[in-house]
Formats: structure tokens, sequence, C-alpha cells
């Protein structure tokens, strides 16, 4: 492959891009933990880890490389601490009767699509959870109106807790093993097809059937205790989502196959994330149709067709991923309504370099996710230390 | 006759939403799989799909009301799960023709769709769907026990509901865009997927 033309920062442009980064992820990481010691130094090695990767972030301009590596530590970290606490506040894993008639259920914003229609029809959370509880319905409500300002369609690279599984696995192994130089394109519009459906069907049956049915993460999170037949089917269903579209897919084509291939989130976020007015944007001047980005691109954003008319597809996940490999620097972040000339990733200058697109949104999705991440990663690194005192996973 | 009329009316105007929803997934993806350029390609498939409907719709109202006057039962859960297999079989080659367009299946059965006037059978295995409102219909034609009540009851409920599917005509305009035709295909197989699952459920007791 040519070698590739990354646009960093200059020293002194990162280290201020870093340090403002550093105090505010300081004020909203640890602040919020001055009660607990345990917390606070937890929060303080991971606002370390979160500096040292923002740092390397803006000097390199390797956006993905970095984002990669944070986004898979907040996904695994997601899975270690959502586990235990089921284990530590229910006693168990398995969704029991009981904890659905209770309302028991924590929310993930997976659901937030199929809750729209009913809520709007017939005033009805067709979901069992407590509207103001941790991970109940107005907080995870809050946390993606919040995201999608900020990030827009680049939640699913910087602030899903599940899209970290599938970059984590796609990155294993050193060399791709199935090809995807044959690969049906057509397959990217699944997930809004299976948008469309489970709205429709989750609407009819006051119900949110991919939750039932669907969902590969039920798999790693938690699933409803299999008492019959049919729910022995669900579960398996998810087992074998989660294993194919989690595990062994990327892994086999480097590519994060559930995010780009089958999410009905991402679809939905699609389409409201357009309310962020950054994009990522192809210079017709600068591309020569190479196609290195239509081959690398994780979620199956850049195609052939689209290449042709110097765009990328509505999919996009703002992942950097392009942009780290194009040999020509022809794909860059932008700013709705500026043209490409206006903000140039070379033009000399202090200002200049803090305020280019690619500083600020990469600037505002660090903070969001450290924000989001901090609370899960910190818990995670207290539960090692007492796993290593005490062995025991569990707090209580 | 009046009295059914008014029934019907008001029932399909009081359910109307929810038979949307019942013939969204089946109509909205044939009106967005394939292009369809100017007024009459884009009215056809759905004139098709209300004459399948129609002609199910016509099917149950009369023999529910024979049924009533006291003869046989009308849908059994095997005469469904049978509609709906094939509705699941008709909505899979509809949706992997798209999908798949090099698969030799696939090429054969994008002929094979247009002779067959794919949208009527559609509207008609659809028809036999035993959703909530169309039972609601059903029963009231039954305790009725009339063929010519049953015949206008279901008529009126049909010209009703369709008043309801008529803004998903509209979606034909977007299949102009190729990506939508594939969002139209896979939902297609997405939906036939469901369906086979319904019709084998109904199927195997």
């Amino acid at each position: 492959m040519p070698r590739t033309l990354i646009c960093g920062h200059s020293r002194s442009a990162s280290i201020f891009l870093t340090t403002v980064l550093f105090f505010m992820m300081a004020f909203l990481l640890v602040g919020g933990n001055r009660n607990n010691a345990g917390m606070m130094q937890a929060s303080l090695v991971y606002l370390v880890f979160m500096t040292v990767l923002a740092y390397l972030l803006f000097r390199s301009g390797r956006v993905h490389r970095y984002r990669s590596i944070f986004f898979s530590v907040y996904a695994i970290a997601f899975v270690l601490n959502f586990i235990p606490i089921l284990l530590e506040t229910r006693g168990h894993i398995a969704l029991t009767g009981r904890d659905i008639a209770n309302l028991d259920t924590p929310l993930c914003h997976l659901t937030i699509p199929m809750l729209i229609l009913p809520g709007l029809v017939y005033g009805v959370l067709i979901f069992p959870t407590k509207l103001f509880a941790n991970m109940g319905f107005y907080p995870m409500l809050f946390l993606w109106l919040g995201a999608t300002v900020v990030l827009g369609k680049g939640w699913c690279s910087w602030g899903c807790f599940y899209g970290g599984l599938d970059e984590f696995f796609s990155k294993l192994l050193p060399k791709r093993i199935v090809s995807s130089r044959k690969f049906n394109y057509s397959l990217r519009w699944f997930p809004f097809a299976l948008l469309l459906v489970i709205v429709v069907w989750s609407f009819l049956a006051l119900d949110p059937v991919y939750c039932g049915w669907l969902c590969p993460f039920k798999a790693v999170t938690e699933f409803v205790q299999p008492t019959n037949w049919l729910i022995w089917v669900q579960t398996g269903i998810f087992v074998v989502l989660f294993l194919g579209l989690v595990v062994v897919l990327p892994l086999l084509m480097k590519r994060r196959t559930q995010c780009g291939l089958f999410c009905p989130f991402g679809a939905f976020q699609s389409f409201v994330g357009l309310a962020n007015p950054y994009r990522v944007r192809i210079d017709k001047e600068k591309c020569n149709q190479c196609g290195a980005c239509v081959d690398q691109c994780p979620t199956f954003a850049i195609t052939r067709e689209t290449l042709a008319k110097n765009k990328v597809s509505i999919t996009c996940a703002r992942c950097g991923r392009c942009m780290e490999i194009c040999p020509r620097d022809a794909i860059q972040f932008s700013l709705l309504g500026v043209p490409l000339r206006g903000h140039d990733a070379r033009k000399p200058g202090f200002l200049s370099e803090v305020f280019r697109p690619d500083s600020l949104f990469t600037f505002g999705a660090l903070l969001f996710g450290a924000v989001i991440s901090g609370g899960m990663a910190a818990q995670v690194l207290l539960r090692f230390v007492h796993l290593a005192r005490t062995g025991s996973f569990l707090f209580r | 006759m009046l009295a059914a009329a008014g029934k019907a009316l008001l029932l399909g105007l009081a359910t109307g939403l929810f038979c949307l929803g019942t013939c969204a997934p089946v109509l909205a993806p044939l009106m967005l799989g394939e292009e369809r350029k100017g007024l009459w390609p884009l009215l056809l498939p759905f004139l098709q799909f209300s004459l399948g409907r129609l002609l199910a719709y016509a099917v149950v109202g009369a023999v529910a009301g024979w049924a009533g006057a006291g003869a046989a039962p009308v849908l059994t859960p095997r005469r469904v799960g049978a509609s709906f297999l094939a509705l699941a079989a008709l909505m899979l080659l509809y949706g992997l023709k798209g999908g798949f367009p090099g698969w030799r299946l696939c090429r054969l059965a994008a002929p094979l769709l247009a002779r067959l006037r794919a949208p009527f059978w559609f509207g008609l295995l659809l028809g036999f769907n035993a959703c909530p409102p169309f039972l609601a219909a059903m029963a009231d034609v039954f305790l009725h026990g009339h063929v010519a009540y049953g015949l206008a009851f279901f008529l009126v409920f049909f010209l009703v509901t369709t008043l309801f599917l008529l803004p998903l005509v509209l979606l034909g305009r977007l299949s102009r865009y190729l990506s939508l035709r594939a969002v139209g295909q896979w939902a297609a197989v997405i939906v036939g997927v469901f369906y086979l699952l319904a019709g084998l459920r109904l199927l195997i007791p």
C-alpha cells in the first residue's frame, strides 16, 4: 500500500487541545467522585489513559487507531461491569418474570426507535423499565439526545458501548481471511429494512420485538430466563447472532459486520445524525479513485459508486479509517456549509489548527466518550483490584 | 344492508391504523422494491394488491355469513398457515431477486413474479390474515349468518381500510433511489422470514 499522508497537529496545538480536554475531563470524571476515594483514584488512572490517547491522536492525526483503542476498552469495560452489577443487585443475570413485572430491566439505546410510535400514538412505554432509575428511560433518552447533537452518526464509533466489541474483534487478526472483493454492497441497506420492520412490528405488537428476538448483545448482557422452548429458541438466536456478527465475521473480514450490516439503531442514527454538522468529505481534486477506502471502510460506507461521486454514504460512522489509509490525504472531516478549501488540514497557524473541523469533532467526541465511559472503566479497574485482594470480581 | 355498511364503516375508521400497520410491512417493500416511473406504474401494483385483498375479503365475508348460518368454520389455523407460507415464498423471491441478482433462482424469479402479477397474490394471501380488526368484522358477520350481509360488510370494510393504505402509494415515488429500492427488497426478505415462521407455527401443532 502506498505511504499515507496523515495530517497530525503541531506539538503546540496538540498540547493545547490535550490540556483543555484534560481539565474538562478531570472536572467531569474526577469531580463527581470526591466522596469516594477508590472511585476517585480509579477515575484518575482512566483520566491519564484518556489524556495520553488524546495527545497521541491529536499529534499523530491517526484518529482511527487511537479511537479504536478507546472504543474497544470502553465496550469491554461495559460488559465486564454490567454483568457483575446485575449479579450484585438482582442476584442473577437472566431476567425472570418478577424482574419484568417490577420494571427492573435496564434500557439501552437500541430500543429507542421502537419506543417512538407507541409513545406518540398510545402514550405508553413498551419496555419494562423505570422512568428515572439508572439506565431507565429518561437517562437513556438524554444520553442519546446529547450524543446525537455532539456526535451524530459518530455515536456508532465513539459512544455506543456495543460497537466497540465489533471493533475489538475486527482488530484481533493481523490479516483479513475473507476478502471483501466480491462483497454484495446492497447488504449495507439491510439495517434500514430491519429498522422499518421492527418499528412497525413493535407498534403492532406493543412489544420491543428486536430485544425479544434479534439483539445479538443479549448474549453478553441479560436475556429472559429460558423456561420454555420458545425462550430457548430466542436465546439461541442471540448467541448465534453474537458469535456470527460480532465475533466470527469481524475476525474474518476485519470489518464491523454487526454495525455495518445489521444494527437497526445504526440505520436510525444515520437519519437523526444528520442534525450534527460534521461530515466526512472526499476532495475530488485530490482523490485518484484508487479504492483503498472502499476496501477498508469498517462499516461498508464507501463503495465504488459513492467514491465515483466523491461521497461517502449516509451510513458513515465517522471512525476515521478512510482518512488514515488514503494515500493522497483526500478524505477529511468537514463542517457543513464550509467548502473543503476552507479548512485545509495543512494550513499553518496555531488557531487554524485548533479550529480545524477534525480537531473540533474529535475533541467533542473524546470528551463525550470519556464522560460516558469513565464510570464504567473506573469501576472495572476497582473490580480488578478487588479480584486481586479477595479473589472475587463482585463487590458483595 | 345499511346496518352492515354503517358498522363496517365505523369499524374500518376505528381500526384503520391497525390495518395500515398490518399491510404496510408487505405493501411498503412492494412499492419501494422496484423502480416505478409515472402515475400508472405507481398505481398499478397498488390496484393489483387491492384487488387481491378485495377478493380475499369477499370470500371471507361470504363464507363467514354462510358459516354463521350453520356451516363449516372459515379460517382454520391450517388454512391461514398455508396462506402465510405461500405469502412468505412470494416475498422471499421478491426480495432476493433484487438482493442477489447473480443467483440463478433469483434470475428466474424476476420474470416469474412479473407474469404472476405478484402484487395481486400479496394482497390475496395477506387478505386471509386474521388480524384483530379482521376478526372483529368476522365475528359480527358470523353472528348475523347471512351471505349478503357478510359481502356488504366486508366490501365497505375493505373500502374504508383501503383509504388508510393509500398514502403508501407515494412510497413508490421514492423507488427511483437505488438505496431505497434495496431497503424495500431487504424488507421483503425480512417480512418473508416472519411469515414463514408464523405459517410454520400455525401448521405445526
